[in-house]
């Protein structure tokens, strides 16, 4: 992976207050396997490149040395599997609590 | 009209929509009580009103400053409480939750943060609106339901000669409480899914062990306590409204306390 690129965004409009806000990082990439080019991609904050098991994040970057990016480099093979389970914890948790209203309902109908 | 004004204009309407309450609680006047409804509108209103205005004004959704956060808070708690209102009207809740008002905007006034407010690119995302909409409203149901258990523990209901309906009204209490509880609860998981995932493609992780974020499952584990509590032979609506005051002391510290953490420093959660 190398670094062809990284620029800093600034609001377009710079108002009085705003003149060192940062609106992103991006870094351009480009990925080479065995020598060649297989990919050239921007990375940005929220952006992140997914290419084959491995995603790249736009990580951090260096205050003093603009030209330094800092990319973080992810394999996490278990991750859809824990995404998938923390959705089925919001459905668990919206089933289960329809479930209980439910019986609650009908014991104060019985009672 | 500036923020500062719009403010008090907002406190000033809850302040008197509880005076008007507590009168309506004492005499039982349901025509007091339409009144004081009316005077909290007027302060959601302006309240929110500003919010929209700091909205447009700025081009970003204005939930990022504590003091942000708080005008949000405060749209929470409103709108849960009018529309509860229309469900069980009780007038003292309704002075209680006044009271709550006022702190929260009190404090915003007495630490008034105006100036323009940077969002660092992480929060650029269309995650963070229903991330932190999620999460305050949350918030504010839960809130609401710890106003409720308050005055559910302070002025309890039970049959007397007074109150011969006393039984079935701690019943509708106790119910609405559980309601608001289990509303509170979705929106805190929710807030917890929606915020993960936004990790995931910020940060490259769903969970980073940040003192907000374990704070915030703290939180959430208090209330499957109380989930699971409620099962148990014992439990009444007095162990029910303890439970729900200390699912909202987790929540305070959440969402106030972390800043006095020795992490808090490395936490990219805490308001500065």
């Amino acid at each position: 992976v190398t670094l062809d690129r990284f620029r800093v965004e600034r609001p377009e409009t710079a108002q009085a207050g705003h003149t060192d806000e940062v609106t992103n990082f991006a870094s351009t990439l480009t990925i080479r396997r065995a020598g060649r080019r297989v990919l050239t991609r921007e990375v940005r904050v929220n952006q992140p490149l997914a290419y084959g098991v491995w995603s790249l994040f736009q990580a951090s970057y260096d205050p003093k040395n603009p030209l330094n990016s800092g990319i973080l480099i992810v394999r996490d093979p278990g991750q859809p599997c824990v995404m998938i389970g923390l959705c089925a914890v919001l459905l668990g948790t919206v089933l289960g609590l329809l479930a209980s209203s439910q019986r609650t309902r009908r014991e104060g109908e019985t009672s | 009209m500036n923020a500062v004004a719009t403010l008090t204009v907002s406190l000033a309407s809850y302040g008197l929509a509880g005076w008007v309450y507590a009168t309506a609680a004492r005499r039982a006047s349901p025509w007091g009580r339409r009144v004081a409804s009316t005077l909290f509108a007027v302060g959601f209103a302006a309240t929110a009103a500003l919010v929209i205005a700091t909205w447009e004004g700025t081009g970003r959704p204005p939930f990022k400053s504590l003091f942000q956060s708080l005008l949000l808070l405060a749209c929470c708690v409103s709108v849960v409480h009018l529309v509860v209102e229309r469900i069980a009207p009780w007038p003292p809740v309704g002075a209680a939750v006044s009271v709550a008002m006022m702190s929260i905007l009190g404090y915003a006034l007495a630490h008034p943060d105006l100036g323009p407010v940077g969002h660092p690119p992480a929060l650029q995302s269309p995650w963070f609106i229903p991330h932190v909409v999620a999460y305050f409203a949350g918030y504010g149901t839960l809130l609401l339901a710890a106003v409720l258990a308050t005055a559910h523990l302070t002025c309890p209901a039970r049959a007397s000669d007074r109150e011969p309906d006393g039984d079935r009204l701690r019943t509708d209490r106790v119910r609405l409480m559980h309601a608001l509880v289990v509303t509170g609860f979705l929106l805190l998981t929710a807030g917890l899914v929606l915020g993960s995932f936004w990790a995931r493609e910020a940060w490259g992780a769903y969970w980073a062990w940040d003192p907000k974020e374990n704070w915030a499952l703290i939180s959430w584990l208090t209330y499957v306590l109380y989930f699971h509590l409620r099962r148990l032979p014992g439990w009444n609506d007095r162990s029910q409204a303890w439970m729900i005051l200390a699912g909202l002391a987790a929540i305070g510290f959440t969402y106030l306390g972390i800043q006095w953490l020795p992490t808090a420093d490395s936490s990219v959660h805490v308001y500065r």
